[in-house]
């Protein structure tokens, strides 16, 4: 009934706000959210806006370096409601998944490297997260597009600024509320009804006036699920405050948080007592997929509830010809998982979550982006994250201090150089040493300098060729 | 990309007794990327990308093939837009994923699935569109073992001012 009811009040809410506004329609820009240009991101775009070629009114920009998806304007036959629906069409990323939801089982591999070797970032900092608590790297099912503006693929670790990035990067920029004149927010408000009982329902809302811009953004999910067992609910909000300081600096604020409950597809073979013709077969050899889970039996409880919460402060101050930005970011992970699963001849039902299965994250960046050159731009940053689960606090300490150097030494030809160093502190899980019989956690060190260099030529306004040499490390995980 | 020590683990799945790390010595990855944005026939809106990938490791030294194969050596993509009026665009977009192997070792076929829909944008900020997904209602599996649907219809409306 939730989903009725809240399927109701958003189309009541739809008639109700279209006839009030019937008469007041603004004619918008085309890209009426987009903010200012600040970041280096962008930065990199205008270097290389000579090649970007654009999809369907820049839905979907290429350069040498990365594809660039407008969520704005991306459109698909289908539901767009998760990044990996955006990303499954993309070049070099492959999306696996075991139903067409939010799939617990999916595994995302960029460049034929899983997502723990890869970097997914949320407005530029890192959300990947190596301990694996909450039983995965990356929570995909949290990642939902209400709230994003764009996303960034960036092919290879070229990058100074990422750690962990040997597949390449993810970056997914959020939505910032327009400022205007007045209150009136822009409001947006969708709905989507698919087969199986799908719907998927969100809301957003975004303006400003003055100094403070607002961004605000509700969805909510459920489905029956094509195979047996297979249903999922889920519900995620976000909200961001953007302030404009006197100094032409920029406070902002951020929170996006995701709650999902999904039932694991179980076997449904016709060689057993427990087949159900109703439902399509799934044999007991059907793949596990992610690490240390058996494919679960019909007859038990079999299905996991997760939740993730990202919340972010960032400070970006322009100084002349210089750039200072801060970012402090704190995530939180959290499963409880029921599977129904075979034990040598006998099916048994297992648990896994709690304290095991909560993982935190707490982190912060600085960058000082210097452009007092000419055809030179340099950053120098700093970066540290700790990361726990709560029954094994201080798993991970990261830090890095890092330079990248832009030069452009003739019209055509340009030089990335980055150094990154990286100080890994690992208080591992517990493990025996080799011929040991004692299991206990290991504090284990390393020190590695990461270097970066890509040389680009453009040959004319339309081609370009370039060649990266990088040095990246792993985070081994648990 | 060349990777030393390349870390793998192994499920406590049904193919092994236990669960365990593997350091392969040498693990190396190759690829090719290629996407296009276009615009044919005057109207007609292309974005496409192909994707070749091959990793080679000492097979003899790590018998498991899990995770380091189940990636495609051939991937493509295309998305097609066409405005058939000023305020409705035809939708399309197709998927082929080559031959991969399973997490298990078994061979997962290849496939090519096609989605459809239709957008019509309607006065007040109002969009809506229709879709199918599979149109062709292609037998297909990501993921070892777990069939996806064949054709599934949606509606969708979507109301910004």
């Amino acid at each position: 009934m939730k989903k009725w009811r809240l399927l109701a009040a958003v189309l009541g809410l739809v008639c109700l706000l279209w006839f009030q506004t019937a008469f007041s329609q603004d004619q918008e820009s085309e890209c009426p959210d987009c903010p200012p240009k600040r970041d280096k991101a962008d930065k990199t775009i205008t270097l290389e806006e000579v090649l970007v070629t654009a999809f369907h009114g820049g839905a979907v920009t290429i350069t040498p370096t990365k594809t660039i998806v407008d969520m704005r304007k991306f459109e698909k036959s289908g539901s767009v409601d998760r990044v990996e629906d955006v990303l499954m069409q993309m070049a070099g990323i492959d999306v696996m998944r075991t139903s067409t939801g939010a799939d617990p089982q999916q595994i995302v591999m960029m460049r034929g490297l899983d997502d723990s070797r890869f970097t997914v970032a949320l407005d530029g900092r890192p959300l990947t997260t190596p301990t694996a608590g909450a039983d995965t790297y990356v929570d995909w099912s949290s990642l939902t597009t209400g709230d994003v503006e764009r996303i960034e693929i960036i092919r290879s670790g070229a990058s100074a600024r990422y750690e962990n990035s040997q597949g390449g990067v993810i970056n997914i920029i959020t939505k910032k509320g327009k400022r205007g004149d007045t209150l009136k927010p822009k409001v947006t408000l969708e709905s989507t009804y698919s087969s199986f009982d799908t719907y998927v329902e969100r809301a957003t809302c975004g303006g400003g006036i003055g100094n403070l811009g607002y961004f605000l953004n509700a969805g909510y999910k459920t489905s029956d699920g094509y195979l047996r067992n297979n249903s999922w609910e889920g519900e995620d909000y976000s909200g961001r405050i953007d302030y404009s300081l006197p100094t032409n600096g920029t406070l902002a604020l951020s929170y996006k948080m995701s709650r999902l409950e999904l039932e694991y597809p179980v076997v449904n073979d016709p060689a057993l007592a427990s087949y159900d013709s109703s439902y399509p077969t799934v044999r007991q050899d059907a793949d596990t997929i992610r690490r240390f889970r058996l494919i679960s039996y019909p007859g038990g409880k079999s299905y996991k509830k997760k939740k993730a919460d990202h919340l972010d402060f960032s400070f970006d101050q322009p100084l002349g010809d210089t750039k200072l930005s801060l970012r402090l970011f704190q995530d939180t992970g959290e499963e409880d998982s029921y599977s129904y699963q075979r034990s040598g001849t006998r099916l048994v039902q297992t648990f896994s979550g709690n304290k095991d299965r909560q993982e935190k994250t707490v982190g912060g960046m600085l960058d000082y982006e210097m452009n007092l050159w000419d055809n030179n731009s340099l950053t120098v940053g700093y970066s540290q994250r700790r990361m726990e689960v709560a029954s094994k606090p201080d798993i991970w300490r990261i830090q890095a201090g890092y330079f990248e150097d832009l030069l452009a030494i003739t019209p055509k030809l340009s030089l990335n150089l980055g150094l990154r160093y990286l100080n890994v502190r690992n208080y591992t899980y517990e493990y025996k040493d080799y011929g040991g019989s004692v299991s206990y956690r290991h504090l284990l060190h390393e020190d590695l300098w990461l270097p970066k260099a890509t040389l680009s030529y453009r040959f004319n306004p339309e081609t370009e060729a370039y060649v990266s040499a990088n040095k990246d490390y792993h985070m081994p995980g648990c | 990309m060349d990777t030393s020590n390349y870390m793998v683990a192994n499920s406590n799945g049904i193919y092994y007794a236990t669960s365990y790390a593997y350091s392969i010595d040498s693990m190396k990855f190759y690829g090719l990327q290629l996407e296009v944005n276009s615009k044919i026939f005057g109207k007609l809106d292309i974005f496409g990308n192909y994707s070749y990938r091959k990793s080679e490791y000492d097979k003899s030294s790590f018998p498991a093939s899990q995770h380091l194969d189940l990636p495609p050596k051939h991937k493509a993509n295309m998305g097609l837009r066409y405005p058939l009026f000023v305020n409705t665009l035809i939708t399309s977009d197709l998927r082929y994923v080559g031959e991969r192997k399973s997490e298990g070792g078994k061979d997962l076929k290849e496939y090519f699935v096609m989605d459809a829909g239709l957008e019509q944008k309607l006065p007040k900020g109002l969009v809506v569109s229709v879709f199918v997904n599979n149109l062709f209602g292609q037998n297909y599996q990501e993921v070892y073992g777990f069939p996806m649907p064949k054709q599934t219809f949606g509606i969708r409306a979507k109301l910004s001012f």
